[in-house]
């Protein structure tokens, strides 16, 4: 059992357990703790790509589903077009029949002669000419309508070979998933390795490095103190609360020279 | 002084532009199915029944879209194979009284006369009775 040391030790004790302590910082600790840190990095870093590549295959698939629905949207755009050609050459067809029947018109207004046939002939003429448009727009109507349904079956084409490389990223991002997922586990057994080589692990090293910090700082504050407050109001104002620290450090001594 | 219009129906074929007088066409039609004629005389290409009128086709051209309906001395003649340019009245040529002027083009009269004499001459099946 240790005993409750002197005054004059008592503050040796302190500067010396504070200096060690900050030398300590600067070796072993420091490496061990740069090296658990670029575990964490390590690891962190792997879990992010991993729900990357979860989210893109996610995605993929999402985007597989529109461009199926619109591959079909397409396809049934082209399969409507025979049904608007047959529409589109009834309306020619009337188109047809209407310029016939102007021509039967001024045919006939040829046979009533120049005078009494004079309006029929104006009229046939006129209607003709408009259902002879009528069918010429027709005309391209039904090739506007044929090359729709060409450039919509080209667009279902294309759909299909966009989900196709959709489908092949989405298998890409399933593997790099497992891939991290691997990497995880690896970094994990790393991790259980690491903590039993050194028998220290991030959450001590942390509590250490902090522990470090503080007794960095109390080292200072003793300097700053040193000389401008009586020596015996020091010790009794830091003794109850940095002996069990100094009994810790005395024990650890006491061992040590055993 | 001047020569009266003359009305009819104008018609292009391979020949240059044509004319048929308005007594002559009774009407245009869209072409019905021609029932082909075993042994028809050479340009004929079979019968049509249009308008309740059975009736010979005769083609004075490759087109096939359109249906003359003719009448010549009584008796009905289809005629097929010309595009159809216009139908109404035209000024006849002062230099060819037969012929129309037509936008500046000459239309001579289709000779509608020698396809009937033709079609009245020609022996029907000629090679089935010998």
């Amino acid at each position: 059992m240790a005993q409750t040391p002197s005054k004059s030790r008592f503050l040796r004790l302190l500067r010396r357990t504070a200096t060690n302590a900050q030398k300590h910082q600067g070796r072993g600790v420091a490496e061990e703790n740069g090296i658990w840190l670029a575990h964490e990095k390590a690891l962190s870093t792997t879990k992010a790509a991993g729900e990357a590549a979860q989210r893109i295959a996610s995605t993929a698939a999402k985007q597989r589903s529109i461009f199926d629905a619109t591959a079909e949207q397409a396809r049934a755009t082209t399969l409507r077009t025979p049904e608007l050609e047959r529409t589109a050459l009834r309306v020619r067809d009337a188109f047809d029949r209407l310029a016939l029947i102007a021509l039967n018109a001024g045919l006939e207004g040829a046979r009533l002669g120049e005078s009494a046939g004079r309006s029929l002939s104006l009229v046939s003429d006129e209607v003709r000419t408009l259902s002879e448009r009528g069918a010429e727009a027709v005309r391209e109507l039904v090739q506007g309508i044929s090359d729709v349904a060409r450039e919509s079956g080209a667009v279902a084409t294309r759909i299909d070979e966009a989900r196709a490389q959709s489908g092949e990223i989405g298998q890409d991002a399933a593997l790099a998933s497992s891939n991290t997922l691997d990497t995880e586990r690896v970094l994990h057994d790393i991790g259980e390795r690491l903590r039993k080589a050194t028998g220290s692990d991030p959450e001590t090293l942390r509590s250490i490095a902090s522990a470090t910090e503080h007794a960095r700082q109390l080292v200072v504050a003793l300097g700053a103190l040193s000389g401008k407050v009586p020596r015996a109001l020091l010790v009794s104002t830091l003794r109850p609360v940095l002996e069990p620290l100094l009994r810790a450090v005395s024990d650890e001594e006491t061992e040590a020279d055993e | 002084m001047d020569q009266p219009k003359r009305g009819g129906l104008l018609l292009r074929t391979e020949a240059g532009l044509r004319f048929l007088p308005a007594s002559l066409v009774t009407s245009v039609a869209q072409l019905p199915p021609i029932l082909r004629v075993a042994g028809a005389p050479e340009g004929v290409l079979g019968i049509v029944h249009e308008n309740g009128e059975i009736m010979p086709v005769v083609a004075i051209g490759p087109e096939r879209t359109v249906l003359m309906v003719c009448s010549y001395l009584g008796e009905p003649i289809g005629l097929v194979g010309a595009e159809i340019v216009c139908a109404g009245l035209f000024d006849p040529d002062p230099t060819a009284p037969e012929a129309l002027m037509y936008q500046g083009e000459i239309a001579r009269p289709l000779d509608l006369s020698a396809i009937y004499t033709r079609l009245q001459t020609s022996t029907w099946a000629s090679g089935w009775t010998s």
